[in-house]
């Protein structure tokens, strides 16, 4: 999997390399407008992660170059503009997801991950892990080929760890994502445990070979057993 | 009060009192030239029956008005070489019309052919004065009336062709909204000052539309500038938290400074939401119905008030649908909950009431009354509570200032109540 980082801050493009590097991706950077139309021109990539805000150009400006282009890459738009405006601008000129700076690692992870799936043909909306298996597409849990119920939020937070397995997954993060925007300023996430230990039990009671263990004062870690 | 009006009455008021001290000289100049008609004609009469009696040897002595309108009394020479022509206004009694009546009195002096001398008092007809000024006050009044209407409708008709490029600007002005930033259509006109009108409106409002896109601008950089630090820490503090080698302790420290980072973007966030309701940045308005966003926002909250243990109740009277813009009303509601589930107590109850054109949210909390001149001030809060960034209750007070929507709170019963309804 090969993914573009266009973003011209370096800091921030050094540290999504790094974490991308960690999750196994082959990974290139852009840090001008004209550098990355240099790639998008020559190369094609599963994921482009892309800043708006480039010193020498829009970075919608790529979205309307790739179409023109006829190429079909996904493009993540990830913005310090928590402006709905762009937001709808963005996804109206072909972006696949829209991320407001700061975010989550984790929640970066996801959005890869889901926009990758979304994009490719084959059977990808089956995830495996272990004995688990997860059809994304019919929402489905199978422990060792058994079905095992789950509400709606215990699969996304299920989903959303398995996305980050081994990787720590703040509460915030878990929070954010399966609870949207509303939550993201309440403070106390605590109430998410609920939810994690209906989960826990659940992946206990069909020995699934698959565990969330608690990293106390940070969040969850979806571990192998 | 309508320039038109303004105008009317400013020339009505005018008018009146012109008219009427006309009024007042034109009475007096009218009365004086009867006077001198009546009186040319008591000296004509005089003549009459002067030269009527005078050859008459056997003059009869009168002294009652009778038809004649005179009376006659022999007066010895020395006095009748005195008497002067005289004209006066006279009160007469009329025994016919049982009334006094005001007429001129020629008083006068003649010699028969004989030689003696006479006295004569002539009068003439009656002077009606009440009448004369009756007369005057219709004629005067009527016309008044035509001068009045004709004020109107000249006002009407010039007033409006002048005043119309003014009122063009006017409506103009009336319409706009500087987050819009149109520019004055030039309207056609070749008066001075109402091209000096035009420039001057044309030049504020670019002025202004320029400043505001500048602060616009200023805003959003600022936040992008601090955004991007936030998310460099929030970020390099996750990738050490995935450290093999670091203890749980080392961990949870690191968990901690995320957090602060996470709470310093939520300010900025909604210092930056704040600045741009203010500014009105949030510009297109449809129909929203309440009704919808409140059971979206429970339903949103409820694993947060599952947690709490914390009920909301949802009384639906009628569904409130009033037109603003959507994201505002979304944040209105989340933040109006989310303050009364922040500030309830364990245990507590948040009871919300939908009605027609209103809704209330009530809250049980172990906070005393709250200061209500400052309730919806930034930072005002008092709690310590780390849920509560102090912007909450500002940013629904700036949302119902720029929605024309009313926001009150009260404290009832132990209870804080806040009401939203419409502005009228």
């Amino acid at each position: 999997m090969k993914i573009l980082i266009i973003e011209d801050e370096p800091e921030i493009r050094g540290l999504i390399k790094k974490f991308l590097l960690d999750e196994n991706y082959i990974v290139e950077e852009a840090e001008t407008y004209t550098s990355a139309q240099d790639k998008i021109v020559t190369y094609e990539y599963d994921c482009i992660l892309l800043d708006i805000m480039l010193p020498d150009g829009n970075g919608l400006w790529l979205l309307q170059e790739l179409k023109n282009l006829g190429k079909a890459d996904s493009v993540i738009i990830i913005s310090a503009k928590d402006s709905l405006d762009d937001k709808v601008k963005g996804l109206d000129h072909g972006a696949d997801d829209y991320l407001t700076k700061p975010f989550h690692l984790a929640e970066l992870n996801a959005r890869i991950k889901s926009v990758i799936r979304r994009r490719s043909r084959n059977d990808s909306h089956l995830y495996e892990l272990e004995n688990v298996k997860v059809n994304i597409q019919d929402r489905a849990v199978l422990v060792n080929d058994e079905p095992v119920s789950m509400n709606r939020k215990e699969f996304d937070i299920l989903i959303f760890l398995l996305m980050n397995k081994n990787r720590i997954a703040s509460k915030s993060a878990i929070a954010e994502n399966i609870w949207g925007d509303y939550i993201d300023q309440a403070n106390d996430f605590d109430f998410i445990y609920s939810q994690i230990k209906n989960l826990r039990k659940k992946l206990r009671d069909s020995h699934a070979g698959i565990d969330i263990t608690v990293v106390y004062g940070m969040g969850y870690k979806l571990i192998v057993k | 009060m309508k320039l038109i009006n303004h105008t009317l009455l400013l020339l009505s008021a005018i008018l009146f009192v012109l008219i009427s001290s006309w009024a007042f000289l034109f009475y007096f100049q009218l009365l004086k030239q009867v006077k001198t008609i009546i009186d040319e004609g008591l000296a004509d009469y005089k003549i009459v029956i002067i030269d009527k009696l005078k050859d008459d040897p056997q003059i009869i002595e009168k002294d009652v008005f009778e038809e004649n309108n005179y009376i006659i009394k022999p007066i010895d020479e020395d006095f009748a070489l005195q008497v002067r022509d005289t004209y006066k206004d006279t009160l007469i009694f009329s025994t016919l019309k049982n009334e006094t009546y005001q007429t001129r009195l020629l008083t006068t002096a003649f010699s028969a052919s004989n030689g003696t001398y006479f006295l004569m008092k002539l009068i003439s007809h009656e002077i009606d004065k009440p009448k004369l000024i009756q007369k005057i006050v219709t004629s005067l009044f009527w016309l008044y009336l035509l001068l009045f209407t004709s004020t109107i409708v000249v006002n009407n008709f010039v007033l409006k062709r002048t005043w119309a490029p003014f009122y063009q600007l006017l409506n103009y002005l009336n319409e706009f909204r500087l987050d819009k930033g149109a520019v004055p259509k030039p309207t056609k006109t070749k008066i001075q000052e109402f091209l000096l009108l035009n420039d001057s409106v044309r030049n504020l409002v670019e002025t202004n539309v320029a400043i505001f896109n500048n602060q616009k601008q200023f805003i959003e950089n600022v936040s992008h500038e601090l955004q991007t630090p936030m998310a460099i820490g929030i970020n390099k503090l996750e990738l050490l938290a995935s450290d093999e080698n670091l203890s749980g302790d080392q961990i949870q420290k690191i968990g901690e400074i995320i957090e602060t980072f996470r709470r310093l973007s939520g300010l900025n966030k909604s210092l930056l939401l704040f600045s741009r309701i203010e500014n009105r940045q949030y510009i297109s308005v449809e129909q929203i119905h309440f009704d919808k966003i409140f059971r979206q926002i429970i339903d949103d909250f409820s694993d947060y008030t599952e947690y709490q243990n914390i009920q909301i109740e949802y009384h639906k009277d009628d569904d409130w649908v009033v037109k603003m813009n959507k994201d505002l009303a979304g944040i209105l509601v989340m933040n109006m909950v989310k303050n009364a589930i922040i500030h309830n107590r364990h245990g507590g109850k948040v009871l919300i009431k939908m009605f027609s054109s209103s809704f209330t949210i009530e809250n049980t909390s172990i906070e005393p009354v709250k200061l209500e001149e400052k309730l919806f001030e930034r930072f005002a809060r008092k709690s310590k509570d780390n849920n509560s960034n102090g912007l909450g209750l500002a940013i629904v007070g700036a949302i119902s200032e720029v929605s024309g929507l009313n926001l009150s709170y009260s404290f009832d019963n132990g209870k804080h109540v806040f009401e939203v309804n419409e502005k009228f």
